[in-house]
C-alpha cells in the first residue's frame, strides 16, 4: 500500500504506547481506509498526507490520550484499588490450592505415602519445606505477573500494577510464616518471599510492551479451566441436592436391588457432575481458542487440565440403617474404568477442535 | 512547514459537538466526516485528518456513536452514526453552547457593568 511509511510508522508509536493491540488492529484499518480515500481524491505527495492526515507522533498521542480517558479503570479510582490492589490474593492463593490438589493426586498415582524411616526423615523434612516455599514462591509470581499484564493490556496507569504486588507480597510473607518452624529456615525465606513480587514489579516497569501477555494467556488456558470446573460442579451439586430434598431414593427391600440402584445412583452422579461439567467448560474453552486465535497448545493444555480433574472425581453411595437414606461419597482416585472414560473425553474434545482449527487454516490458504 | 495554532483551549469540546451534530444529519464514515467538517466551518477547522478516529473512538465507546462495516461507492467503510444518547447530549451540548456564546459575545460588546467595547 501506498504511503506506507505513514501508516506503519503510526502503528510503531501505537505499539509503544502500550494500547491493546485489538485496538491498534482497528485503528490502523480506518486510518487504511481514509489514506487510500485520500490518494483517491488528491493528487497527494508523501508530503501531503503527513501534513493533511497529521504527525505520526500526534495521532499516536490522540489515541492514547482518548483510549485512556474512556478506560474503565481511569475512570473509576476505586475499582481500580479494588481490582489491582486486593483482588490479586483471589488467584494467588487459589493457585496454591490447586497445586497441591494436583501434587496430592500424584502422590496418590505414585503410591507415595508418609515416610517413616529415621534414615531420610530429616531428607524429606527439608525437600517438603524447600516444596512449599518454591510452591508459595511461584503462585505469588505467577499472581503478580497476571496482574502486571492485566495492567498493560487495559492501558492504565503503571501505579496500579506497581499497587498490585504489595498485597500478595504480604500474603506470601503469612503464608510462609505459617507454613514453617524453624527459624533459621525462615530468616531466608520470608524475605525472598516478600521482595520477589516487588523485583518483578520493577523488571516489569522497565519492560517495553511486545504486545504478548503469557502470563495472562496460561491464567486463561491452564489455570481458569480448573476453577470454571470446580464451580460448575459446585452448581451442579446443589441442583442435586435440591433435587433430592423433592425426590428422596426409594429403599428396596431386596438388597440385590438395592446394590443395583446405588450402583447406579453413583454412575448418575458422575454423569452429571463430572462428565457434563467436563465437556462444557472443553468446549467453551476450545471456541475461546478459536475465536481469539490462541495457538492450539493451550487448547491441549486447558483439556489436558480438564481431563485430569474429570478422571481424578468419582462418586460413591452407601446406604445406611435407616430406610430410605444413604450417603453420597466424593474424593479423588484414578484409573477406574470409568475415570479412564471421564479422563479420555475432554482431551477427545480437545484434539477434535484442534483438527477442526487445522481444517480451517488449510481452508483459508488455499482460499 | 506552516505552523497552523491548534487546540486553542477554548475549543475543547468542540471537536465533539462538531461531530455529533454532522452525524445526526446523516451517518457518514471518517474520511466524509473530515470533509463534511472543513465544509461546514468554511475551513475555519480543520482536524488532523488521523485525529478524528480517537475522537470518533471515545464518543462509540460513551455510547454515543454506534458504527457498522458498510459497503459505500464499492468499497467497505466503517460508517458512523449518533445513538438516541448521543442525540440527546447533542441537544444539551447545542443549548449550553448557545448560552455561552450569547454570554460571551455580550460580554464582548459591553455588559451592563463592563467598559464599553474597543472600537
Amino acid at each position: 500500500m501506498a504511503n506506507q511509511p505513514w501508516l506503519d510508522d503510526v502503528k510503531k508509536r501505537l505499539a509503544e504506547q502500550r494500547l491493546p493491540p485489538a485496538y491498534i488492529w482497528r485503528f490502523m484499518e480506518e486510518l487504511s481506509d481514509h489514506l487510500q480515500d485520500f490518494k483517491e481524491q488528491n493528487m497527494s505527495t508523501e508530503a501531503d498526507v503527513y501534513s493533511r492526515l497529521g504527525q505520526p507522533e500526534q495521532v499516536a498521542q490522540a489515541a492514547v490520550a482518548s483510549y485512556r480517558r474512556h478506560n474503565f479503570f481511569n475512570r473509576h479510582p476505586l475499582a481500580a484499588f479494588l481490582f489491582f490492589g486486593l483482588s490479586p490474593v483471589v488467584p494467588q492463593v487459589a493457585l496454591g490450592y490447586i497445586t497441591v490438589f494436583f501434587l496430592c493426586l500424584l502422590s496418590e498415582i505414585l503410591g507415595i505415602n508418609t515416610v517413616s524411616t529415621n534414615a531420610i526423615e530429616p531428607f524429606a523434612s527439608a525437600a517438603c519445606q524447600f516444596l512449599y516455599s518454591l510452591i508459595i514462591f511461584i503462585c505469588t509470581s505467577l499472581a503478580c505477573l497476571l496482574y502486571f499484564e492485566l495492567a498493560a493490556w487495559s492501558c492504565i496507569s503503571k501505579k496500579w500494577a506497581c499497587i498490585s504486588c504489595f498485597f500478595p507480597a504480604g500474603m506470601a510473607v503469612l503464608w510462609q510464616y505459617s507454613l514453617l518452624d524453624e527459624a533459621g529456615f525462615q530468616s531466608v525465606t520470608l524475605p525472598i518471599q516478600f521482595l520477589a513480587p516487588l523485583t518483578f514489579c520493577w523488571w516489569f516497569m522497565r519492560r517495553k510492551n511486545e504486545g504478548s501477555y503469557p502470563v495472562a494467556t496460561f491464567w486463561l488456558f491452564a489455570i481458569s479451566p480448573v476453577a470454571a470446573m470446580v464451580v460448575l460442579c459446585g452448581v451442579s451439586y446443589f441442583l442435586l441436592f435440591l433435587v433430592s430434598l423433592l425426590f428422596p431414593f426409594p429403599m428396596f427391600n431386596n438388597e440385590h436391588f438395592t446394590r443395583m440402584a446405588l450402583l447406579t445412583l453413583a454412575n448418575v452422579f458422575n454423569l452429571l457432575m463430572v462428565i457434563i461439567p467436563s465437556v462444557m467448560v472443553s468446549i467453551l474453552y476450545c471456541k475461546l481458542a478459536m475465536k481469539y486465535g490462541i495457538g492450539g497448545k493451550w487448547i491441549l493444555v486447558s483439556c489436558a487440565m480438564l481431563a485430569v480433574l474429570a478422571g481424578s472425581y468419582c462418586f460413591s453411595v452407601t446406604s445406611t440403617d435407616a430406610t430410605g437414606h444413604y450417603y453420597l461419597h466424593d474424593g479423588i482416585g484414578f484409573w477406574s474404568p470409568l475415570q479412564l472414560f471421564q479422563f479420555l473425553i475432554p482431551l477427545a474434545i480437545g484434539l477434535w477442535f484442534m483438527r477442526r482449527k487445522s481444517d480451517q487454516s488449510q481452508l483459508q490458504l488455499a482460499a | 512547514m506552516n505552523a497552523k495554532r491548534t487546540n486553542p483551549d477554548f475549543l475543547n469540546g468542540v471537536p465533539e459537538l462538531l461531530i455529533l451534530s454532522l452525524l445526526a444529519r446523516r451517518p457518514m464514515y471518517g474520511y466524509e466526516l473530515v470533509q463534511a467538517i472543513r465544509q461546514s466551518t468554511a475551513g475555519t477547522l480543520e482536524f488532523g485528518e488521523g485525529c478524528v478516529y480517537p475522537v470518533l473512538h471515545r464518543l462509540e465507546a460513551e455510547r454515543m456513536l454506534s458504527s457498522r462495516r458498510e459497503t459505500v461507492a464499492g468499497r467497505s467503510r466503517v460508517v458512523y452514526r449518533v445513538t438516541a444518547k448521543g442525540s440527546k447530549q447533542l441537544a444539551s451540548t447545542v443549548s449550553t453552547w448557545r448560552r455561552i456564546v450569547q454570554a460571551v459575545n455580550h460580554a464582548l460588546q459591553g455588559g451592563e457593568d463592563g467598559e464599553p467595547a474597543l472600537a
